[in-house]
């Protein structure tokens, strides 16, 4: 037995060809989609000079991702950078000014510590929007 | 019939399969481009929409800011400005178009305001070093023997020979509240000859917006809380805004911590001209809004410097800016244009009509 169109029967094979074709659509928009949408996935990423040095994944709980990097920024300079369940802090860096050690911990995607004098930079990568969201902050 | 069938259904399928690619292809869709450069002594985030062509226009814009920064730096070697102010009281210097562009500008400024802007600053600035490590209050004989020495009207202009020269020895000019405003400008020049129509730019907190964001709506900036580590809120207002410039001073960014620590008074990096310390006019964060980031950046100095009434005074007669303060009792004023679009986001301050 076949499946008819207008009586006539197809052959096993074209009904797969069929299937196939039907799958792949539905495989590439979902892929799509997951790749457009990327959930919740939020990022901490390390950046020296406008290069990305790492790039963390965060699970739900940030207690679980808890460590302390130290970034060598060449020429004898570093800043170590805590990543908690508070958030994300410089905690010790030997720079001139120290305004990134001072900078407030920072968790919510979007925001960024950044250290001039060692062109370092961190920041938070993500989709979910917070309430009065702004597209940026003049300083 | 079945052939025919499967001729017409085979045939479909791969219509539809090379019209989605075709379109895949073909139209360049509009994408964002981002960028971060640390130049101007500060970091530099650049956000572009559009296609390949407005990428690389973004790329140029980096080259043209690290080209400014060049010639504009206090620091690096070779640049106008140190070549400036190493000649001064001997000879004159001279320059690139841009640096020229600049100080003329600034010493615009200074003529306007009788000397609250004055680029001659660098031997106060240099006294008291505020976010270097020998950081300090000086004495009174140090600021006196310093502020002798500030005085924009001794900077003289060669334009034919595009030469700069200081009169007296030991001067020296900084650009450091003009300099990223003629960079935005520049960047926003490169990027509308690219054709590119929604851009949001960042210099060192000073923020410039292209055109509206890509889904039509005006660009969302935050102004920042200048007492962030009290009221625990990132904003003290918010205003939306497209193709113009948001340029802020304060007292919050650059001061002498340990003495902050001590005894609670923020000796800043403002410095009034007139005086040889930090502005002290009951400010302590202002904003400009406007097209033009040149005249942002140097307006936003002199809001800061003359504080609320004097400052308004100015930019009312200019017409051509918004501004918004904060003073230290806590009270926001704004100008008459922008008295209906801020948006309070901060029980902390109170917005005074």
């Amino acid at each position: 037995m076949g499946i008819g169109i207008k009586g006539k029967k197809l052959k096993i094979g074209d009904v797969l060809v069929y299937i196939f074709i039907v799958l792949l659509t539905g495989l590439s928009f979902m892929g799509l989609k997951i790749m457009a949408g990327q959930g919740d996935e939020v990022l901490v990423q390390i950046e020296l000079n406008g290069r990305a040095l790492e790039s963390i994944k965060m699970r739900q709980n940030w207690a679980e991702d808890f460590r302390e990097i130290r970034v060598d920024t060449g020429q004898g300079g570093y800043n170590t950078i805590r990543i908690s369940s508070e958030g994300v802090d410089i905690v010790d860096a030997n720079c001139p000014d120290k305004l990134c050690v001072h900078s407030p911990t920072i968790k919510v995607p979007g925001q960024s510590i950044v250290c001039i004098p060692h062109k370092l930079m961190v920041r938070i990568i993500g989709n979910s929007q917070v309430d009065n969201a702004v597209d940026d902050t003049a300083s | 019939m079945t052939k025919k069938i499967k001729k017409v259904f085979f045939i479909i399928t791969m219509g539809i399969m090379l019209i989605s690619l075709m379109t895949a292809c073909i139209s360049q869709p509009t994408r964002q481009y981002d960028k971060n450069i640390f130049a101007l002594d500060t970091i530099v985030t650049l956000r572009v929409f559009g296609d390949r062509s407005a990428k690389k226009a973004m790329d140029r814009v980096a080259d043209r800011i690290k080209e400014i920064e060049r010639h504009m730096s206090p620091s690096l070697e070779g640049s106008d400005v140190i070549k400036i102010n190493q000649a001064a009281g001997v000879e004159p210097a001279q320059v690139h178009e841009d640096t020229f562009y600049v100080i003329k500008k600034a010493l615009e400024y200074g003529r306007l305001t009788e000397g609250v802007f004055d680029i001659t600053i660098q031997p106060i600035v240099e006294l008291w070093g505020i976010n270097t490590e020998h950081a300090k209050i000086p004495s009174e004989e140090e600021i006196e023997e310093k502020i002798a020495l500030v005085d924009y009207r001794k900077v003289r202009m060669n334009e034919e020979k595009r030469t700069i020269f200081l009169e007296e020895k030991g001067m020296g000019i900084d650009l450091g509240a003009i300099a990223k405003g003629y960079a935005a400008d520049e960047a926003v020049r490169i990027l509308k000859e690219a054709g590119v129509e929604h851009a949001l730019l960042n210099l060192g907190g000073n923020v410039i917006t292209i055109g509206r964001r890509p889904d039509g709506n005006s660009w969302r900036i935050g102004l920042q809380d200048p007492r962030t580590e009290e009221t625990g809120q990132d904003h003290f207002g918010i205003i939306d805004v497209a193709d113009a410039t948001v340029v802020s001073s304060g007292d919050y960014e650059r001061y002498i911590k340990d003495v902050y620590k001590k005894t609670g008074e923020r000796y800043h990096h403002i410095f009034d001209p007139r005086s040889g310390f930090p502005a002290q006019k009951g400010l302590i964060a202002c904003s400009i809004i406007t097209s033009s980031s040149i005249d942002a950046d140097a307006l936003s100095t002199i809001l800061f410097i003359m504080g609320h009434e004097q400052g308004f005074e100015l930019i009312d007669q200019l017409g051509s800016a918004e501004a918004i303060v904060v003073t230290s009792n806590k009270e926001i004023y704004t100008t008459e244009g922008l008295r209906d679009s801020i948006i309070s986001s901060n029980d902390y301050y109170r917005i005074v009509d």
